[in-house]
């Protein structure tokens, strides 16, 4: 097992590399000179050349991508072209938005996608199962950005019940500890704050949720029908368990694998669908950072979160194989996958 | 597509080689016609295509005329949609905007078809450290987050419709590449195209001619599932303003514009969308449909 790990764990650094390449590439090379966008339109010839040779883009191309890549080995991605505060920094101050706004939506998502799964399995053909084939639909059909302002016309502007913008009102203060403004204001014992940070969350989360919730639910019903038919099912029944105990401990323990994988892969997207949510919602996390920093040509920023986001991805799928691997036996850790 | 063969093949052989797309078609055709959801698809994507056609000509107000006396009027019988914050009709937007949705969506799963086959048909069939190569690069663009990728590539390549449909269109590469892959490994080992390597075909040819045709049906069904996600990319650049650029009329452009104003005028945001998510919907429906109707062991 440990032979596995190490083996795919070093089978992610060729990967990682190929996307600080890509990225390098595109940014670097590929993209028109950031000067002109960072100086403004009307900064001298001289002062943009002076402005280029202190950002190392004066340098030779290979001797910049070295440097490159052995800082960012080390945590560093340089400084933002604006704030001239360390990439890193502005990242870090942003990432616990970003993170407690996916967990949110993969809980979220999970709980309600399994279960509507395996309602819609058991009750095959009900109109539960056809009103989850129409949310499944939908939730991948509607785009993420239009849900949140959809959300936002109901429950902000019709209803009043929920705020539409940004992390917790201005009269809260909460203190830094995790970034997490629940887990935060909970360990302050603020509750009025974690309320007021829940009721910001929801909006969000919730549409983030969606598309992830739509995938669970499909997966779910699927996974759970090809084992309700299975022969266990039937001899469990034949004992005599109840129906609850045969759908629980026989049906979804065993339907779950194919779930948790879905789940596990699912976190990746969710980081790409924060870029449009936050935009949304101006919800102040490394979306709509990044979103904000391609307007402005403030490449070293984008190359961080890129690479940060992949990395994360990586490790992700790297994780799920393992669970994987440890859950069924059938895998060979020596065996390449198909 | 199969008139050319007929001069290589002996004539009982040509008449099958003609006869089978045909009959393949209409078992389709059959399956399909029984799946109302996929029907209602396929009548909602032929009037988008309509309406893409003619819609200029149609439109009952000049999409770009800006009015500042008629700004942000809500919906009524003179604007169906209201106005936007130009004074602009939003229901003659809308229907300007199907063009751009539709063939944005079109164009990059073109383009990302045929490179997604070039890349997938080499790696498949040759295998070995070609394929390893052109495959690990698959992995690697698969690790960033496509919409990530999109958005990093709109930085790189710079605004505007062009760049937008080759963003969009090198996400989804990965994807094509692999299923035209898989496609191949498990056709190439069949004897007819063992036959038509003794025969002295070059591999472009065996490629073209006798592998890809026989795996065209699972890349009809990816495409037409492809043009939804990229009609849901096109709208996402839109929004986040990395997309079209003022004062084309592009579904997600209309609502990235007017985001900031969603609790003031609610109304200049739900029609473009609805727009988007109608597209979107009808190409998976009749994918979907398609996919069953050319493989029934999926159907559930």
């Amino acid at each position: 097992m440990v032979k596995y790990i190490l083996k795919r764990l070093l089978m992610l650094i060729p990967v990682l590399i190929g996307v600080s390449l890509i990225v390098f590439v595109l940014l670097r090379v590929a993209a028109p000179d950031p000067a002109p966008v960072v100086l403004g339109e009307h900064a001298t010839e001289e002062s943009m050349e002076a402005w280029r040779e202190v950002n190392g883009l004066n340098d030779n191309i290979v001797k910049q991508y070295v440097d490159f890549i052995v800082n960012a080995v080390q945590g560093d991605f340089g400084e933002s072209y604006y704030t001239n505060t360390s990439v890193m920094q502005e990242i870090g101050a942003r990432f616990p938005a970003t993170i407690e706004i996916a967990i949110f939506a993969i809980i979220v998502a999970s709980i309600f996608g399994i279960l509507i799964g395996v309602v819609a399995a058991v009750k095959k053909n009900s109109i539960v199962d056809n009103a989850s084939m129409v949310l499944s639909l939908v939730g991948v059909s509607i785009p993420i950005f239009w849900l949140g302002i959809l959300l936002i016309i109901l429950f902000t502007k019709v209803l009043g019940w929920l705020p539409a913008s940004g992390r917790i009102d201005v009269t809260f203060s909460v203190n830094d500890i995790t970034g997490l403004y629940l887990v935060d204001t909970l360990i302050a014992g603020d509750f009025a704050a974690f309320k007021n940070a829940l009721w910001h969350l929801i909006l969000p989360g919730m549409t983030l949720a969606l598309y992830t919730l739509a995938i669970i639910s499909r997966m779910t019903r699927s996974s759970m029908l090809d084992t309700l038919n299975q022969d266990y099912i039937r001899t469990a029944r034949s004992k005599g368990l109840s129906e609850g105990k045969v759908i629980i401990k026989h049906g979804l323990r065993n339907a779950l694998m194919p779930i948790v994988t879905v789940i596990g892969l699912q976190l990746g997207s969710l980081l790409g669908g924060a870029v449009l949510t936050e935009t949304v919602f101006a919800w102040p996390g490394i979306g709509s950072y990044t979103v904000e920093c391609i307007n402005k040509s403030d490449f070293p920023v984008i190359q961080a979160v890129v690479l940060i986001i992949a990395t994360i991805f990586v490790f992700m799928n790297l994780i799920v194989d393992i669970i994987y691997a440890f859950l069924d036996p059938r895998i060979k850790y020596g065996r390449k996958e198909a | 597509m199969a008139k050319k063969k007929v001069v290589l093949a002996e004539g009982a052989e040509s008449e099958v080689v003609i006869e089978k797309p045909e009959s393949r078609l209409k078992s389709m055709w059959d399956a399909l016609k029984k799946n109302k959801a996929a029907l209602f698809g396929m009548f909602v994507i032929i009037f988008l295509i309509i309406i893409a056609i003619i819609g200029p000509y149609i439109t009952p107000y000049d999409p770009y005329k800006n009015s500042m006396a008629e700004a942000n009027q809500t919906p009524s019988a003179v604007h169906w949609f209201g106005t936007d914050t130009l004074g602009r009709d939003i229901f003659s937007r809308v229907i300007v905007g199907t063009r751009i949705s539709l063939f944005v969506g079109i164009a990059a799963v073109a383009f990302s078809l045929v490179l997604g086959t070039i890349f997938g048909s080499i790696a498949g069939y040759f295998g070995g450290k070609i394929d390893a190569f052109i495959m690990r690069i698959m992995d690697i663009m698969l690790s960033i987050p496509s919409i990530l990728l999109a958005v990093t590539l709109m930085a790189a390549l710079g605004k505007g419709l062009d760049k937008a449909i080759i963003a969009i269109g090198v996400v989804s590469i990965p994807e094509y590449a692999r299923i035209i892959r898989s496609s191949i490994l498990s056709v190439k080992e069949n004897d007819y195209v063992a036959a038509a390597k003794v025969l002295g075909n070059s591999d472009g040819r065996i490629i073209l001619h006798h592998i890809l045709p026989n795996v065209l049906s699972s890349i009809v069904v990816r495409a037409t599932l492809g043009i939804s996600t990229a009609i849901l990319d096109t709208a996402a650049l839109g929004f986040l303003g990395l997309g079209v650029q003022p004062p084309t009329a592009e579904w997600g452009d209309m609502l990235g514009r007017v985001r900031s104003m969603v609790l003031v005028y609610p109304h200049e945001l739900i029609f473009p969308g609805l727009a988007i998510t109608l597209a979107v919907l009808a190409f998976n429906l009749f994918g979907d449909g398609l996919r069953d109707a050319l493989d029934p062991k999926s159907r559930s």
